[in-house]
Formats: C-alpha cells, sequence, structure tokens
C-alpha cells in the first residue's frame, strides 16, 4: 500500500527553497529516515530541487569576472605543495576519498566530510565541512599542534541521547577528535586536539560520544573493495 | 538506487541514457560536468561562464553584499571543480544543482549573520542591508535569456500570495516563521502557499529533465 507523503511533500517543498525552520528541519529528518528507501520520496524532492534551482534563473545575471575561474582552476596546483599560504585539498588524495564514499554509504550517520582548507592566518589553517544540507563547520587550526577551534551553524540541534562528533581520519583510521552540541544550530567551541595537515576531517551523530572509534559505523565499513 | 554521472563513467555505462525530454543544452551541460571530471578546464570555463552570472545575481540577491555573493559564487564553483562527481543527474538539471549550490550557500551565511547579531543583542532588522557595488553590471552575455522569460512567467502565473511566499523564502532567505510573522499570517498559511506554488512550480517549469 502506497504510504501517504503529503506531510514530506509539503516539508520537502520548504526545504526546497531553503525555509524550513529547525524543529521542521529536524520533522524531516525524522520524516525522511521513517519512509526509508522511497522512490516517491526521491521523486519529490528532486522535482522541487529542479523546481527551487531554476527559480534563479528569474534575476537579472550580474557578470562575473574570468579571474574567479582562473583562481578556482589555480588552487589543485597549488593543493600538491600544501605550504604557508596556499590553499590545501585535504580530500585531494583519491584513496580518501574513495574511502570515503564508502564510509559514508555504510555509515547513514556521517553528516558532514571535509572540502578544502583555506589559510587564514600565518598561524592557522582553516578546514570547511559542509553537509548535504546548509551545516558548516569551520575547523581553525595549526597542523600538529594541540588546540583547535569550531565554528558552524546551520546543525539540526540533536535531542537528547545523541551528539555530533568530530573525527580525524589519518591514514585508514579514524581518531575522535571531539564531541559537541548545537544550539539554534550553530557551535562555537575550543577542543584541545591535534589535527595534522593531510588528515581528513569528518563529522558523524552518535549515540554518545563515543570514546573508541571501533563503536561507530565509520569504523566497521567494509573498505576491501576500495579502489 | 540510481548511479551518478562519475559512477556510470567509471563503470564504462552510457551516463547520458536515452531521455526524452532532455534539451540540448542540458544534455551539453551534463557532458561538460563528465568531462569536468577528468579534469577538463575548458570545459569548466565553460560552465563558469554560463552560469556564474546567474550565481551571483542569486546569491547577491540573498546576502544582498557583493563581496559576500563573490565568495558564494567562488565557493560554489570551487566545489564543482573539485568534486563535480557530486553531481547526480537523478536529482536535477545541472543548472538548478549549481543554483541550488549557491542557493544553500546563501541562505546560510544569513542565517549565520542573523544567528550572530541575536547572540550579540542587537536589534532585529535589516542589518544586512544593501551594500551597492559601482562596478556592479548587469550582463547579456550568455543571460539565458529564454530561460528567464519561462522562469519569470512560470513566476507570473502563482497567485499573488503564493508568489508573495515564494520571494520571500527563496529570494529573500527568510524561514517560513519569519516569513509567517512579517506577513502577519498563520504558519500553516505559509506552509500551504508554499506547497501549492512549488506544485505549480514544478509543472510550469517542466519538472525535472531526465
Amino acid at each position: 500500500m502506497m504510504r501517504d507523503h503529503s506531510l514530506i511533500e509539503e516539508l520537502m517543498a520548504i526545504d526546497a527553497l531553503g525555509g524550513l525552520d529547525p524543529a521542521d528541519r529536524e520533522l524531516l529528518a525524522n520524516e525522511r529516515s521513517s519512509h526509508g528507501v522511497c522512490e516517491e520520496c526521491a521523486r519529490i524532492e528532486a522535482e522541487f530541487a529542479e523546481a527551487a534551482g531554476r527559480l534563479a534563473f528569474a534575476l537579472d545575471p550580474i557578470a562575473v569576472d574570468d579571474a574567479v575561474a582562473d583562481a578556482i582552476l589555480r588552487s589543485p596546483q597549488e593543493t600538491t605543495a600544501a605550504g604557508p599560504g596556499r590553499v590545501v585539498d585535504l580530500a585531494a588524495a583519491r584513496e580518501h576519498r574513495a574511502l570515503w564514499r564508502t564510509l559514508v554509504s555504510v555509515a547513514a550517520a556521517v553528516v558532514l566530510v571535509a572540502t578544502i582548507v583555506i589559510l587564514r592566518s600565518p598561524g592557522g589553517e582553516v578546514a570547511i565541512l559542509r553537509g548535504a544540507g546548509p551545516e558548516r563547520l569551520e575547523i581553525t587550526f595549526s597542523p600538529g599542534e594541540p588546540g583547535v577551534s569550531l565554528s558552524g551553524s546551520g546543525f539540526t540541534d540533536l535531542p537528547a541521547g545523541q551528539t555530533y562528533e568530530l573525527w580525524a581520519i589519518r591514514g585508514d583510521t579514524p581518531i575522535k577528535a571531539a564531541c559537541f552540541g548545537t544550539e539554534d544550530g550553530g557551535v562555537d567551541l575550543d577542543i584541545d586536539a591535534t589535527i595534522r595537515t593531510g588528515d581528513l576531517m569528518a563529522v558523524t551523530v552518535e549515540p554518545e560520544c563515543a570514546s573508541a572509534p571501533s563503536t561507530t559505523p565509520i569504523i566497521t565499513a567494509d573498505t576491501s573493495n576500495l579502489t | 538506487m540510481a548511479l551518478a554521472i562519475a559512477d556510470r563513467h567509471r563503470q564504462g555505462l552510457p551516463w547520458s541514457e536515452p531521455m526524452t525530454a532532455l534539451d540540448p543544452s542540458e544534455a551539453r551541460d551534463r557532458e561538460l560536468v563528465l568531462r569536468v571530471c577528468r579534469g577538463d578546464e575548458e570545459a569548466f570555463r565553460w560552465l563558469f561562464r554560463r552560469y556564474a552570472p546567474a550565481a551571483r545575481a542569486l546569491a547577491q540577491r540573498v546576502v544582498r553584499k557583493p563581496h559576500l555573493a563573490e565568495e558564494i559564487v567562488q565557493e560554489a564553483f570551487l566545489a564543482l571543480w573539485k568534486n563535480p562527481e557530486g553531481y547526480d543527474r537523478d536529482r536535477g538539471s545541472v543548472r538548478s544543482w549549481l543554483m541550488g549550490t549557491v542557493h544553500h550557500r546563501a541562505v546560510d551565511l544569513v542565517r549565520r549573520e542573523e544567528a550572530h547579531r541575536r547572540r550579540a543583542g542587537e536589534a532585529v532588522q535589516d542589518a544586512l542591508g544593501t551594500d551597492p557595488d559601482p562596478a556592479e553590471q548587469v550582463t547579456e552575455e550568455l543571460a539565458l535569456p529564454e530561460e528567464r522569460r519561462a522562469v519569470r512567467s512560470a513566476l507570473d502565473q502563482l497567485p499573488a500570495e503564493q508568489r508573495r511566499v515564494i520571494e520571500l523564502m527563496y529570494f529573500d532567505g527568510l524561514t517560513q516563521s519569519a516569513i509567517a510573522e512579517k506577513l502577519a499570517l498563520p504558519l500553516g498559511t505559509v506552509k500551504s502557499r508554499t506547497l501549492l506554488a512549488m506544485r505549480r512550480l514544478r509543472t510550469t517549469l517542466g519538472g525535472m529533465e531526465r
């Protein structure tokens, strides 16, 4: 029997336009979970996303200098020679990307993965993690030195009994960096962790602040088929 | 589960399956994204020239600050260059995906600024304001005029009260509750108007081009 999609359709319509309040974002997450793998949900979401994306073209376009494209295209070369003042790609290594594709597919609780690191000041780098939605986390650190600052927004405030957990993936080993909660979807926190250049960062949702990574879906991922 | 184009590419599958309603420009966009997956800079530049102006307009409309809008556009296209595999053709067109990326970032930025202001105890006001850039210019080059006409027409076909909600939510980055407060409407009315409007838009804009 076909499930009722009226609630999730309404939530997805608003979500496509970026208009959900935090409480309804959580409700949508619960609805998604409740519907599980659902072709109808996927169709509704895709169609609304398509319509929403097209709305942008109602506006008069504004010229963008080709130099912006040049700067973007230059960034990968700088990635290979990471150093002060350079743009660094934490997720550039192909094995890391492949690993993460598998990890994310197994660990449904993974909400953020690292995208880029940029130098903010001579003494610190900033890893910017983004989720599929509005979640964004900036991790400011000095490579190899203790002391990390977290600043994030767009998160769903978790119910009691759940926590966000930050991981540094070093090689194939997830290393716990910190657990954190959010307030009004935001987080500002200093933690006593050490991140090295080349670590891959991730955030998961955990039932409790895990002391050992073996308790999380991350470490149980089957990586034997990685390319 | 449908495969993303990069997966299709890796598996040697035709990444652009026979489609009945795929317009030529979308087919070309998908080909360009595939080329970006291979590191083709020219393909990236083509997508950039075609869509960065619309992305800039969208970001600027939401955040109201030209320099922030430019950063958002740069971030979005950097993400395209670094992770083109993120595009999944089964979730819509390339252009909608790109604009969705830009919109997410712009709305996120607006909300963060609002949250910071709230934490700082500042009065809630339209502090984002406008920050006009004298160098700003509307570009007609690659301006996708037909697309613009179609979307504007679709918006014009909406009842005024539905169009208003869509404009406030999408272009001004307001949440459903903020719109309810602004328009002095019950939250449920805002939700139902949004849903009705989006149903119409997905029909008039042709839905997905798979």
